[in-house]
């Protein structure tokens, strides 16, 4: 899959758990999803399953765990949807 | 992956020093509860007993989860469950807490109380390594027998009830981590409790109510974490719930405050 394709999904799966739009209408790979986005962190996890979703992959904890940033989480959804 | 060494002689040696400070400690948390802050609780010997009875049905870890709106909801919620001679007797039943560590290690006082007190602190939106190694300690503890509580909900509830949106998944995380975990849900609430705050008004009576339950998911990894964690969140807001219909409707349930800003 593409870059900027998995990143156009990801920034349409992130948009509902977002509270501050404005950061996200200027998001680019490097924008932090719990501090410039503001989303819950607790919401994390749901964020990834409906990554799993989306993509047709699954995501383990380890993975999980380093999605900090909007570019985090499209390369490692380019990563598992390439194998 | 499994606990170190170092890590288990910290555990074992601060479950020592507790065990012989517990007549001490015990002495001075009932002082403060009943005495210095009046506090009551008027069903106490029937949470006991059903707690006793409870407790007896089953051998697996034992969670306790309870809905959290002050900083010493532990406190109560383990004075509530039964007396401090049983817990002399099975030190493993006074359960292990993981306060959040800002909280409770800014002053040297509770940083002696939370010692004393079986405390793991925790740091909330830390980095996932410290979260791995406390969940690591919680899943050592729960597989050695030991009780283990904690606040589903990751924090003090800002909405005034059960927070069945903001909750985090860790209660899930642990619930999978160990074989026939068994939960007992706490359900707590002080009559002029409206929202959460630092402490309950002094001369608060507080409403106690337990369940145990044994969540288990069809599903794995973090499709489970949320699912079990979700179970837990659901039995306490159906407690709440029944509490406040059933049981004491003149208390009269909070409106969910919608204007509080949601747990990070």
């Amino acid at each position: 899959m593409e870059q900027q394709e998995a990143f156009t999904k990801v920034v349409n799966i992130i948009k509902p758990f977002v509270r501050n739009e404005e950061a996200l209408k200027n998001a680019s790979q490097q924008t932090r999803i719990l501090e410039d986005l503001g989303v819950n962190s607790a919401r994390l996890v749901d964020i990834v399953l409906n990554f799993e979703d989306e993509f047709g992959i699954e995501i383990d904890d380890e993975s999980a765990d380093k999605v900090r940033t909007l570019g985090d989480a499209v390369q490692v959804i380019v990563s598992k949807t390439a194998h | 992956m499994a606990l170190g060494s170092k890590e288990r002689f910290k555990i074992e040696f601060q479950r020592c020093v507790d065990r012989a400070l517990f007549p001490f400690t015990a002495v001075y948390a009932i002082v403060w509860l009943r005495v210095v802050n009046r506090f009551k609780i008027p069903n106490i010997k029937e949470i006991r007993r059903k707690f006793a009875e409870l407790e007896s049905q089953g051998t697996g870890p034992l969670l306790i989860c309870g809905n959290h709106l002050t900083l010493v909801d532990t406190v109560i919620k383990e004075w509530a469950l039964t007396s401090n001679a049983r817990y002399l007797r099975r030190f493993s039943l006074f359960p292990w807490s993981l306060p959040e560590k800002k909280n409770f290690a800014n002053h040297w006082f509770w940083k002696v109380a939370a010692y004393l007190g079986k405390c793991i602190y925790i740091v909330r939106k830390g980095p996932p390594e410290e979260t791995k190694l406390v969940l690591d300690k919680v899943k050592y503890l729960l597989e050695r027998g030991e009780a283990v509580s904690i606040f589903p909900e990751g924090g003090r509830s800002r909405v005034g009830r059960v927070d069945t949106e903001n909750f985090a998944y860790g209660t899930g995380k642990i619930i999978q981590s160990v074989a026939n975990p068994r939960v007992l849900c706490v359900f707590l609430r002080g009559k002029h409790q409206r929202e959460y705050t630092d402490f309950p008004m002094r001369g608060e009576e507080f409403y106690v109510d337990i369940e145990m339950i044994h969540p288990r998911s069809p599903h794995k990894g973090l499709r489970a974490d949320r699912d079990l964690a979700t179970q837990v969140i659901q039995k306490l807001a159906e407690m709440e719930k029944r509490f406040f219909e059933v049981v004491r409707p003149e208390w009269h349930m909070p409106e969910r405050n919608e204007s509080s800003p949601a747990l990070m």
